[in-house]
């Protein structure tokens, strides 16, 4: 089947014709990354490529390949196996922006925690949930809190904005790194006319959790609060890749001493260097955790406190804290933010509510976001009303953005994978902080929206590897 | 280094182990019941054993199959052997556990002994292969290397 004969009109189904499709142009001609793709489709037949996409999506449900919603669920993670292309050169330049924004959100972050003054309002900082009084004084080794960070970005057509900071417990590594490993698996032939760059990230996680810890040769442990949390498939697969062993609170403890120990039954007990944690509230889990923490006898990857950076009101601050502290414009822009605090800003926010995003400060996972433009007629006034009120009430929980019409790629449909159709789509892209500074793998985990704008797998969304190609 | 059992898996493998058996237990129950012609005398002792209340013959096998609230059930059971697996990152397992969840989650007519009969074989075969994964997986002792067993047939025959 040649190249026309799939890209054609009754094989591909356009919703959003005001988006830029970054996989074919208007005529439905494949954009030039994509044109060798097409053509080893094409070579390969649509009737293999269905066959091998159905067989790999067997096989990651059997695996355990899971993202669940709901807690006990058992819910395959959706994916769809045509990748997203992106250049060497452009991903570079991603790469160049989040270490300037990681080096920013970092030193931020090393100013709260010694009682400096930042150029963040104060009342900003201490009405953080995540901001911890009690750890002013402390700083990690290297001054390094933030060892993994994963940034949200959009493309509009021409560049890549970044919407988000996720730097508490960021997920996402490990669901780019199985759909490759699925992908390499069931269907080599699409990237044969590729060469594309290594994604190890474990790789550089692990460094950044040896350069966290004072001990030479730490002993770490990855801590979940087990099956039950919808990301658990990737707490396990990361272990497994990692090396070091999947541990839950129950299997911790502080010993009298005040250390973090691992319990091995029949063995006795072995002491805890460094915990990737893949949980918040420490001491709900391991009791005295937090205070082994702040008394350094164990060492936290992200370290504790790094929420009050991943704050939506803080996020606001951002270009003028890398203006601050590197003297530079920031290298990857982000959509203009109205944070309600300010008088002038909630003016602009009732002005304009129904043309914008609304975030509550706190929220996650797509929780917490109302797309006004996405409601129409009387719905809209009456959201729009609601949500005017609420930012009124509570101006401090809530920031306002700029709609950003962020671009859209090729699925295969659920129903045939011969059927082509749009979706709207994220990239994840992660950075790990270590002794050398921060370092981007290149790649990181592409999120298609399945209903509506929202890409978040908390909130139903579905992958594709991404590829950094040369 | 290789990772060290922590107590949170041995308790997954522990519970994995009983909740087989829950199956290999209901099932092989049910199975000798619907043989016999569903007692109606065998099943009410049935349900009082594990603590149901007997509201017919249908009622129980259908409980007894597919309700995922009751402990007693071979779903609930294979559901929480998924559960308890998926932690233990032992793929092939989890793999026969996800098989095992289909096969009982295949619905029949409970009222059709037939039926009931056929699916309660599947469930015991996908159970029976289950255990046998998880006994070489996760606890049998590693096979020593094969000049080890060498040594040791020389030893024993001298």
């Amino acid at each position: 089947m040649a190249v026309g004969e799939l890209l054609n009109w009754r094989n591909v189904h356009l919703q959003y014709t005001d988006r830029y499709n970054e996989v074919v142009d208007e005529n439905l001609n494949p954009r030039r990354e994509y044109e060798a793709l097409f053509s080893s489709l094409a070579s390969m037949g649509t009737q293999r490529f269905s066959e091998e996409v159905r067989n790999a999506s067997t096989i990651a449900f059997l695996e355990g390949f899971t993202f669940n919603i709901e807690p006990g669920q058992y819910r395959p993670i959706p994916m769809d196996f045509i990748p997203r292309i992106i250049t060497r050169e452009v991903f570079e330049g991603i790469a160049r922006g989040l270490k300037q924004r990681a080096y920013a959100l970092n030193k931020f972050l090393q100013d709260v925690y010694s009682g400096e003054k930042t150029i963040v309002p104060e009342e900003v900082i201490y009405s953080s949930k995540y901001f911890y009084p009690d750890l002013i004084g402390l700083q990690p080794r290297h001054g390094i809190f933030i060892h993994v960070y994963g940034a949200d970005l959009l493309f509009d057509g021409a560049r890549f904005l970044v919407i988000e900071d996720n730097l508490r417990v960021p997920s996402g590594a490990a669901y780019q790194v199985k759909i490759r490993e699925l992908g390499e698996r069931f269907l080599p032939g699409l990237r044969e006319e590729y060469r594309i760059l290594d994604y190890k990230p474990w790789e550089l996680l692990l460094e950044a959790m040896r350069d966290a810890s004072w001990a030479r040769d730490p002993f770490m442990v990855l801590l979940s609060d087990g099956p039950y949390d919808s990301a658990y498939f990737e707490h396990r697969y990361l272990a497994g890749l990692l090396g070091i062993p999947l541990v839950e609170g129950s299997d911790l403890r502080v010993d009298e001493r005040g250390y973090v120990v691992l319990r091995v039954p029949g063995e006795g007990e072995v002491q805890v260097d460094v915990i990737y944690r893949r949980i918040e509230d420490l001491d709900i889990f391991v009791p005295g955790l937090s205070k082994a923490y702040a008394d350094g006898k164990v060492a936290l990857v992200n370290a504790w406190g790094t929420g009050v950076a991943d704050d939506k009101l803080v996020y606001h601050y951002v270009p003028s804290l890398i203006r601050e502290y590197l003297g530079e414009d920031p290298l990857i822009p982000q959509p203009k933010t109205y944070a309600p605090i300010d008088p002038r800003d909630l003016m602009e926010i009732t002005r304009r509510i129904r043309e914008l995003v609304v975030k509550t400060r706190e929220g996650y996972g797509g929780f917490g976001t109302i797309v006004l433009p996405d409601y129409k007629g009387e719905v809209l006034e009456r959201v729009a009303r609601e949500v005017l009120d609420r930012i009124i009430r509570e101006p401090e929980h809530y920031i306002a953005q700029e709609l950003v019409k962020f671009s859209t790629t090729l699925l295969h449909s659920d129903s045939s994978p011969l059927l082509l159709r749009d979706a709207p789509i994220d990239l994840r892209v992660f950075t790990y902080y270590t002794a050398r500074g921060p370092q981007v793998p290149p790649g990181g985990l592409s999120r298609y929206a399945r209903h509506g704008m929202i890409t978040n797998n908390s909130s139903g969304g579905g992958i594709k590897e991404t590829w950094v190609v040369d | 280094m290789r990772s060290p059992v922590v107590p949170s898996m041995l308790y997954r493998i522990y519970w994995t182990g009983r909740y087989v058996e829950r199956i290999d237990l209901v099932a092989r129950s049910l199975l000798t019941l619907v043989s016999d012609g569903m007692d109606e005398g065998l099943l009410k002792r049935l349900a009082a054993n594990l603590g149901l209340e007997y509201l017919g013959a249908r009622d129980l096998v259908c409980r007894l199959l597919y309700d995922e609230s009751s402990p007693s059930s071979i779903l609930h059971a294979a559901k929480m052997i998924r559960l308890n697996l998926h932690g233990l990152g032992a793929e092939r397992a989890l793999r026969e556990a996800n098989l095992l969840v289909l096969a009982a989650e295949d619905r029949v007519d409970c009222s059709n002994p037939e039926e009931v009969r056929k699916h309660l074989e599947d469930v015991l075969f996908a159970a029976n292969k289950l255990g046998r994964i998880i006994e070489e997986d996760l606890v049998a002792p590693p096979t020593p290397p094969e000049h080890v067993l060498r040594d040791q047939l020389l030893h024993q025959q001298q």
